[in-house]
């Protein structure tokens, strides 16, 4: 390892934050460059150690009430809105008290009996030809709009 | 009152995890956990910067009234550590900001009292390292900063990257020019990098 790479990484060697690898390298290197070992000297004897605070433990412990205490007075936040899953959300239709009026009810019913029976008479009856592409559209309108199905449907693409 | 003194002295202050787990029943006991585990280390960060018991008293607590308002506080994957640190740090820079100003008032129209009379006493094993926390106060905001975090709070490198909201790599150069600025400043104490 070069004296430049092991400068670089010298203070991160002596806090003890580099790998396994890296630190015998810049050990080995250390016992074998005086230069080296000149700066990491330096830097042992300027390394800033925690000084003692004039805080003793029972004004630690008084503090730590205070805070308690302090947040006693606060109110809890609300509970975090969670993102509903797409089964919580069938869930909830479901299980929900919705009231809807009765009309549209009986209403709603009646337009999916017309066409169910509708489509069932359409698979019961007789197999409709099917329409010949005309050249003009004035000859294909009325036609298609007579056996209410698109020019080009045939019963097998079975619409239900 | 809170819960601390419902919880036997000999018991153990559960890591971030299980008091996460904790918060998800009742967040209040939670956050008494979170008081009992980093609340003397983030009065003492405090402290560190303000030098004043009493405004490092005010700020730690206005620190974990913020944590308790922070919905996201509990949420799994949150840095709860490096939250308070970095929470902890700005408020303190806007007081010394405030203090500043203060200051430059005070200087033009003084008053008798001297406005440092609450400054608590760092107290050191020798003068080497009272020349270095002087030193120290020489260096850059971020300088100054990165040295608090590592040496005097003892925060590893990953935690000083969360805290800062910097990269691994960043961390390691920072401090590595921090220390040699510390070290010129030391040498010379007429260098002023800030």
């Amino acid at each position: 390892m070069s004296c430049r790479k092991v400068r670089k990484q010298l203070v991160a060697y002596l806090d003890g934050e580099l790998g396994p690898s890296e630190t015998d390298q810049i050990t080995d290197h250390l016992a074998d460059c005086p230069s080296c070992a000149d700066a990491q000297e330096r830097l042992l004897d300027s390394t800033p150690v925690a000084p003692a605070l004039a805080i003793d433990d029972a004004v630690l412990h008084r503090f730590q009430l205070q805070v308690l205490e302090r947040l006693d007075e606060e109110p809890l936040p609300e509970p975090r809105a969670v993102r509903p899953s797409l089964r919580g959300l069938v869930q909830e239709v479901l299980t929900a008290d919705v009231r809807v009026p009765r009309g549209l009810v009986v209403l709603y019913a009646a337009a999916l009996l017309a066409v169910l029976g509708w489509a069932a008479s359409r698979t019961g009856g007789p197999t409709p030809q099917p329409v010949a592409v005309q050249d003009t559209a004035e000859e294909v309108g009325p036609t298609a709009m007579e056996s209410h199905q698109p020019a080009a449907y045939t019963p097998q693409d079975g619409w239900f | 009152m809170g819960n601390l003194q419902l919880l036997p002295a000999s018991r153990g202050v559960p890591e971030d995890d299980v008091i996460k787990q904790i918060a998800q029943r009742d967040r209040r006991l939670a956050m008494d956990y979170v008081v009992r585990r980093y609340g003397d280390r983030i009065l003492k960060h405090a402290a560190y910067i303000l030098k004043s018991v009493d405004d490092a008293v005010d700020v730690t607590q206005e620190v974990f009234i913020k944590a308790m308002r922070e919905d996201r506080f509990f949420d799994e994957g949150f840095k709860m550590k490096a939250w308070l640190f970095r929470v902890t740090s700005n408020l303190c820079f806007n007081q010394v900001r405030d203090r500043k100003r203060r200051t430059g008032l005070l200087e033009r129209h003084p008053k008798p009292r001297s406005v440092a009379a609450d400054q608590v006493d760092l107290v050191f094993a020798d003068e080497r390292q009272q020349a270095i926390l002087e030193a120290i106060e020489q260096l850059s905001t971020d300088h100054a900063e990165i040295l608090r975090l590592r040496y005097y709070s003892d925060l590893s490198y990953a935690e000083i990257a969360d805290t800062l909201d910097i990269k691994l790599g960043t961390v390691m150069s920072r401090l590595s020019r921090a220390r040699g600025k510390l070290m010129e400043v030391l040498d010379d104490p007429s260098v002023v990098e800030g």
